[in-house]
């Protein structure tokens, strides 16, 4: 067996232990009652110092205890300090000292760590009346533990009441593990017990300490000492190295005399630092290495400041966290106040070599950053760009990394943003030329729009023409047609003259024979007949002839002419097309133009921002990857993060003024506008040109309430940067606020001026237009807006408003509007709950409910959108849902007057034609005369199915009103609506002070002037009912009711002719009245007409 | 509804019979290939019972006809039920007298062993004899009056592994069990503490009831392994006991033997790890003292040159060295040479062994690949860690890190004409 043993604690016996200052200054203090820590590296002897500390207090009769928190295990903490306890009664040897089981009944109430300290107070300390220390061993392992405070808290517990309980006193704890101070000791200090305790300083062996582990080398030298000087010196005294090295001596070859030195440096190369990671049995080298590369964060940073260590042989402590971290991984140590590689073997183990390759594993980039370093930093080549760049950001966003890296990266976003800069630059003109080009081609194709429609108008001249040509000739045709058609009816008069002449003279011949002469002369005018009739023929035929002729020609004309016209219309269709073409053309360039010149400008833009940053940040060039890592920490809204990063920035360079801002970005984001501001001035200070600078203090003063401040800041900013659009938009933000709209629209337009695609200001302008009354034109900014973001809700949904503030006819636009709204964000409740008003306007209650309950589902607090529905739904006369609604809205928003109202309107039933009075009518006795009878009142109950007078519910509505007149005394629905509750209860006067007090609000509230109106006519004040009437007629002229009521009225009044009048204008609205028709069937009868009435049947 | 089966007792042998014509090294091999767990294996040549579907497959691998040889599982007798008891693998001991000594693991283990609170690591890829060694150990111990138990992770079934809770009972029961000495699972486990504690406890229980050291083997330590929170759990336990027994005389009696093939991929921190304390023992194959000693024992005579011939195509393997000295006792006629010369193909004295691991390989494409970069180059050849593993717990690589060749010549060759042969149809279909 080897007298040595590498790796584990040491047994209690083992005679070769290494007593070291350690050993004295625990037992010392742990004698002194004092509580104690070990925090060191793993394999440095804790454990075994542990044992041996117990060892010797056990024997001065101090009762100790060991806990090794990894053994402990648990589900949770109460199976954790359950058996933590348990551990507590074995070690203590407690076990039939006291009643467990009534003991645990009774902790199984208690919280897992008062247990604990239950079991220390009550039993430990009763039952052992020696001094006790517990010692906790691997305390590191409860880091991972989420209750680790909790026993931390107790530690520190027992030490605080030492004054109180001085029985306490007696007890003592030790805690040992591998863990920094920081790690164990969280912000909240109170709870920890690593300040009130004493730390003792673990350190390697030294020669003098060292000497029981010469025996063993006894063996195999005849100088051990000598031999133990050289081991020491190759481990500088690191417990574990120094005895497996006594191990490899003592199991190895006989050492001659005077060869100590070379014999062990050969050992140590040969059998632990060639091919280390295969031979390092026991675990300890990769044990180090693991701790070293554990933390992907960090990692990085520690292996620089390592390599730094390795380069200089030392640096300078500054207990800074990562030097912490390096220093409890055992790999450097603490000597007069710097930090050193601990020893030789780790140095030959962690060489220069091996560190570069690790980091160039960590780094993604690390190939491209040392050529980079080789070339004195003048390589560009090996600059990381676009994605590679990207990544390496992300990669190096949680971490914290060496000066190196941060050089290196700066370089690359420089070198990045220079080439961006070049890129856009000539994108911009390549845009430019494209532009033009396109203009180029956007008149060519208007010219050719032009000739084409010249074409056309000629063609079309042409056409007309010819038109006319034809026309002309038609015209000929006719008359030539007449001219026939006038001969022909001669000649056919000729022909009857004719062979009347014949007729005539075969007469007058019979006559001749009596008289020759006159036969003779009868002859001859038959014969001048006959000649005649044969000239009319002969005119007529060469007429027909003629006729004949000029149609052919006509017929000639018309086809050639239906010819040209083909022609025509094919040439017409042929330019049409041509001109559509050109049309589109046009169009089509005209539209490219656009793109190109838009493109341009927004290159421009960005070519501006981007010199512009560049610019600002000339001096401050080695900040850039700073403040971009802030600015993306940013924009994950990860601001604590990125505030610290920057507060990094300023501290090595105050002067930095873009971080100042970038701070007071992130102020202003957390909303500490105050902080915000001071950063801005800051900046300014620096600075006083920065133009974000000035408009982002412009948005801070804003946010503060300091609104003239704001716009001279804005002013400020624009001063500089004439198109600052952004300072335009946000001027004028602060001018509407101030009420100042024609300013506020002014600074928009500037804004669009400048930016056209600037969606955000369009609808600023939107805004401020509906505010001065010019809603068409507030749509057509909304327009403007959406068309440039389809996808911006808020401007869908103010464009919804203002036009279903146009009327009706555009509600449907409005739904649209809403729709889209809902198609950019479906989660936006407020579109619903407007589609849902919209909807209800157009009289679809069902889709109305349905929207309103979209705007439910996805915000159930939504309580405008609760009493929404609730009209909707007393308007189709579900009342009972309504109430609910109703309920629910109050119970959201207890001060919600409108919904107090309404839900009283519900209770109530209320319906327009409520309220109409009973009617003084004459019964009919069948075949009495009627125009003898006597009228006299009879009461007609009206129908009313729905209605049943319950007063527990009228008081209800009464109750609900008033508490809407609670919060709103102004409420004149509210108002008017208990006016009508008073009135069903019969408190005629209270309604009409009710009413009074609606219509003081109001005067032209019709329907309270008919309740009023009702009341009056109740309490025998006809005159006052009748003027109510009258005012609620005159407002509403299509108020049935009141017409009825006001005829009743008259009616009681004997002005029959005005009753009749009103009567029938109450019929007029609605023909099928009954009541109204019995109301002037009963006037009638007054005035006499009976003619009139319709005498009913029986 | 019977949905287990077991062997009918009268058919036991047959069943052990088919085993052996199968030509497995060992249970392992043939729970590994049909892939189920050791105990069911080792249930099923027992005449305990077997879920059905595990029953058809372990027929169908052995050649079996399930309906000849198999009766109802639900037909036992209560007696069996209740006692849980850990089959020594009947077909893998051998007669002591053939054990080879490999000088000075022998001594140094035992030398441990006596050590109050020791700790012995023994790890060696497949088939070097671990279990060998650590049988020794225990019949040593046993011999000077320590008590023993040994416990082989494989023979857990896989709902022990269901959570920390159910395995450490598992185990607590199996060392009282090994061990001769009552369950006392009821009285020691309560829900008030961790199942660390608990078993803690139960141990400090069964320490207390033997009065004398108790040497725990525990066998196939890798089969924890894959379940990483457990196995980190489990043995920062082991650790954590190991270290009690500094300060507890009590614990002092506790020694631990932890046997496994593969290196230990639970990520532990040192100090709650068992493989960072304690007496490592890296099993290797024979060297040639060690084969001639063997050969000795065997009875098989052979002169320097041909075991030297021998190993330069099996190296130092003991199952393969084995496997040659058996086919050379029944027959005593054939030379060395002879035997050899048909050694890589499907027809020699490997063939069933090399057919088992090609069986293995193909069912995992990672291994396939390992295997196929590894057999064409000279020198060691730098792997992904998991085929390591997995080619180390199959015993068919030696490794150094994340470098491996594999074990001996045959395998090489082997692997080679097998991989070109696979490939071959592939080549064939192209047009």
């Amino acid at each position: 067996m080897s007298m040595y043993q590498v790796g584990g604690s040491l047994p209690a016996n083992f005679s070769r232990y290494v007593k070291r200052q350690a050993d004295e200054d625990l037992y010392e203090q742990v004698k002194n009652h004092e509580y104690c820590y070990v925090l060191n590296a793993r394999q440095m002897g804790k454990s075994s110092l542990r044992v041996q500390t117990m060892k010797r207090l056990r024997a001065d009769g101090v009762v100790c205890a060991e806990v090794d928190i990894t053994r402990i295990g648990g589900e949770n903490s109460g199976q954790w300090f359950n058996s933590f306890v348990d551990e507590l009664i074995s070690s203590f040897k407690l076990t039939n000292r006291f009643d467990q089981q009534a003991w645990w009944e009774r902790c199984d109430s208690l919280t897992p760590s008062y247990r604990l300290s239950l079991f220390i107070k009550e039993i430990l300390l009763r039952e052992v009346t020696q001094p006790i220390v517990i010692f906790i061993d691997e305390i590191d392992s409860v880091l991972d533990l989420s209750f680790k405070d909790d026993l931390f808290a107790l530690i520190r517990a027992c030490y605080n009441q030492r004054a109180d309980n001085p029985e306490l006193k007696r007890l003592t704890f030790v805690l040992l593990g591998t863990a920094t101070p920081n790690e164990l000791i969280r912000d909240d200090t109170i709870y920890t017990p690593f300040n009130i305790g004493k730390a003792i300083d673990l350190q390697g062996f030294r020669l003098a300490e060292a000497k029981p582990l010469a025996q063993g080398l006894q063996k195999k030298t005849d100088n051990p000492r000598e031999v133990l000087r050289q081991i020491l010196w190759w481990s500088r005294g690191q417990p574990f190295l120094t005895q497996k090295l006594c191990q490899l001596v003592e199991l190895g070859e006989r050492i001659p005399a005077g060869e100590e030195q070379t014999r062990i440096a050969k050992l140590v190369k040969l059998r632990v630092i060639r091919n280390w990671e295969s031979q390092d049995n026991p675990q300890h080298l990769r044990t180090i290495r693991g701790r070293l590369l554990s933390d992907a964060a960090l990692s990085v940073q520690w292996l620089t400041i390592y390599q730094q260590i390795l380069q200089e042989g030392s640096i300078e402590a500054n207990n800074s966290s990562e030097q912490m971290d390096l220093r409890i991984s055992g790999l450097v140590v603490q000597r007069e106040g710097r930090l050193w590689v601990y020893n030789p073997i780790y140095r030959c183990v962690f060489n220069k070599n091996w560190v570069d390759e690790q980091l160039s594993q960590q780094r993604p980039y690390a190939d491209n950053l040392r050529a980079w370093k080789g070339s004195n930093c003048q390589d560009k080549s090996q600059l990381l760009q676009g994605q590679t760049l990207r990544e390496a950001q992300t990669w190096a966003d949680d971490k914290r990394l060496s000066a190196d890296d941060y050089e290196f990266l700066n370089a690359s976003f420089r070198w990045e943003a220079d080439q961006i800069v070049a890129e856009a630059r000539s994108e911009a003109q390549l845009q430019e030329q494209q532009a033009k080009a396109a203009e180029a081609k956007a008149t060519e194709a208007d010219q050719q729009f032009e000739t084409a429609q010249r074409q056309l108008l000629q063609i079309k001249q042409r056409l007309a023409e010819e038109e006319q040509r034809v026309a002309k000739v038609e015209q000929r045709v006719a008359q030539e047609e007449r001219k026939a058609q006038t001969a022909e009816h001669k000649a056919k008069r000729w022909t009857t003259i004719g062979s009347g002449a014949i007729v005539a003279s075969a007469l007058l011949g019979t006559f001749a024979a009596i008289s020759g002469e006159s036969a003779n002369k009868a002859i001859q005018q038959q014969k001048a007949a006959e000649q005649k009739t044969k000239d009319v023929e002969e005119r007529t035929t060469q007429l027909t002839t003629k006729l004949g002729e000029v149609r052919k020609d006509l017929h000639y004309q018309k086809v050639e002419f239906s010819n040209q016209k083909v022609e025509f219309s094919n040439q017409i269709s042929q330019q049409g097309q041509q001109l559509n073409n050109a049309q589109n053309q046009k169009e089509q360039a005209q539209k490219q133009e656009q793109k190109a010149r838009k493109q341009a400008q927004n290159i421009k833009h960005n070519l501006r921002i981007a010199s512009i940053s560049l610019e600002q940040n000339k001096e401050n060039l080695a900040d850039i990857w700073g403040i971009s890592r802030s600015v993306s920490l940013m924009s994950r809204k990860r601001y604590t993060e990125s505030l610290s990063e920057l507060e990094r920035l300023l501290e090595k360079n105050p002067q930095n003024n873009f971080a100042w801002v970038a701070k007071g970005f992130a102020y202003y984001e957390m909303e500490q506008y105050e902080e915000a501001l001071k950063c801005y001035e800051a900046a300014l200070r620096i600075n006083l040109n920065d133009a974000l600078a000035l408009s982002q203090r412009g948005n801070t003063l804003f946010k503060l309430g300091n609104l003239e401040a704001a716009i001279s800041s804005y002013d400020q900013a624009i001063k500089i940067d004439q198109n600052y659009a952004e300072a335009w938009n946000d001027k004028g933000v602060a001018w509407f606020t101030l009420g100042n709209i024609e300013k506020a629209v002014e600074s928009y337009k500037r804004a669009i001026e400048i930016n056209p695609d600037y969606s955000e200001a369009w609808y600023n302008q939107g805004i401020a237009l509906v505010h001065i009354g010019a809603i068409e034109k507030a749509i057509e900014s909304y327009d403007r807006a959406t068309n440039i973001n389809p996808d911006y809700a808020d401007a869908w949904i103010r464009r919804g408003l203002a036009l279903s503030s146009l009327g009706i006819e555009r509600i449907d636009e409005a739904i649209d509007s809403y729709d889209e709204a809902l198609k950019a964000n479906e989660n936006r409740f407020d579109a619903l709950y407007f589609r849902g008003l919209a909807l209800y306007r157009k009289g679809e209650t069902q889709a109305a409910i349905e929207s309103f309950e979209r705007a439910i589902a996805i915000n159930p607090n939504y309580a405008s959108a609760w009493h929404a529905r609730g009209v909707v739904l007393s308007w189709i006369k579900q009342y009972e849902a309504a109430i609910e609604s109703f309920e629910r809205a109050t119970d959201i928003n207890p001060n919600y007057a409108d919904a107090w109202s309404s839900r009283g309107d519900a209770l109530l039933r209320q319906e327009p034609t409520e309220n109409l009075l009973l009617l003084p009518v004459t019964t009919v006795v069948p075949g009495n005369s009627l125009s003898n009878q006597r009228p006299y009142p009879v009461v007609i109950e009206r129908p009313r199915p729905m209605i049943i007078r319950d007063t527990e519910r009228i008081e209800r509505a009464l109750d609900s009103y008033n508490r809407a007149i609670a919060i709103n005394p102004m409420h004149a629905g509210a108002l008017y609506g208990r006016g009508n509750a008073l009135f069903r209860l019969g408190r005629t006067e209270e309604a009409i002070a009710s009413y009074n007090q609606a219509l003081q609000l109001n005067r032209n509230y019709d329907r309270a002037w008919y309740g009023l109106g009702n009341a009056q006519f109740r309490l025998g004040l006809t005159e006052e009912a009748l003027a109510s009437y009258s005012r609620a007629t005159d407002i509403n002229p299509k108020y049935i009711g009141a017409w009825y009521n006001r005829g009743v009225t008259l009616l009681k009044l004997e002005r029959y002719g005005d009753a009749l009048e009103s009567a029938n204008r109450a019929i007029e609205l609605n023909p099928e009245m009954g009541v109204a028709i019995r109301l002037r069937e009963e006037i009638l009868r007054h005035i006499g007409r009976t003619e009139d009435v319709n005498v009913p049947e029986q | 509804m019977s949905r287990s089966l077991r062997v009918h007792p009268q058919h036991i042998e047959t069943v052990r019979l088919a085993y052996r014509k199968a030509r497995f090294s060992r249970q392992k091999e043939l729970a590994n290939e049909l892939e189920m767990s050791l105990a069911t294996v080792s249930k099923f040549f027992n005449g305990k019972p077997v879920d059905w579907d595990y029953f058809e497959k372990i027929c169908d691998r052995l050649g079996l006809i399930p309906d000849e040889i198999s009766l109802d599982g639900n037909n036992k007798d209560v007696s069996e039920i209740n006692k849980i008891t850990i089959e020594h693998s009947w077909q893998d001991s051998k007669p002591v007298s053939l054990y080879v000594n490999r000088p000075p693991i022998e001594e140094r283990c035992f030398e441990t062993l006596v050590q109050p609170g020791s700790l012995i690591r023994i790890k060696g890829s497949g088939l070097t004899g671990k279990t060998l060694l650590a049988t020794e150990l225990l019949k040593r111990a046993l011999e000077r009056g320590y008590q023993t138990a040994y416990l082989n992770l494989h023979l857990a079934s896989d709902t022990e592994f269901e959570s920390l809770d159910q395995f450490l009972k598992w185990f607590c029961l199996s060392v009282s069990d090994s061990l001769d000495l009552p369950n006392r699972l009821e009285d020691h486990w309560s829900e008030r503490f961790s199942s660390q504690h608990n078993c803690r406890k139960y141990f400090e229980d069964l320490l207390v009831q033997a009065q004398r050291p108790i040497v725990l083997c525990i066998d196939e330590t890798d089969r924890i392994f894959p379940h990483q929170k457990m196995a980190a759990d489990f043995l920062s336990w082991l650790r954590g006991v190991h270290e009690l027994a500094k300060i507890q005389e009590l614990w002092q009696n506790l020694r631990i033997v932890l046997v496994h093939s593969t290196e230990v991929y639970v990520p532990l921190n040192i100090h709650s790890s068992p493989f960072n304390v304690g007496v490592p023992i890296e099993l290797k194959d024979f060297d040639i003292k060690q084969v001639q000693d063997f050969a000795r024992r065997q009875s098989v005579s052979l002169n320097e040159a041909e075991i030297r011939y021998l190993m330069s195509l099996v190296g130092g393997h003991p199952n393969l060295v084995g496997t040659a000295f058996d086919a050379l006792k029944l027959m005593p006629v054939q030379s060395l040479k002879g035997l050899l010369q048909h050694a890589v193909t499907s027809s020699g004295i490997y063939r069933d062994h090399l057919e088992h691991l090609w069986r293995m390989i193909s069912l995992h494409a990672d291994l396939r690949d390992a295997v196929a970069k590894m057999i064409n180059a000279s020198q060691p050849v730098k792997l992904l860690p998991e085929p390591i593993r997995g080619l180390q717990s199959l015993g068919l690589i030696k490794s150094t890190g994340n470098y491996a060749m594999p074990r001996c010549e045959l395998y090489r060759r082997y692997f080679q004409e097998r991989l070109v042969e696979s490939q071959a149809p592939a080549a064939g279909v192209m047009p």
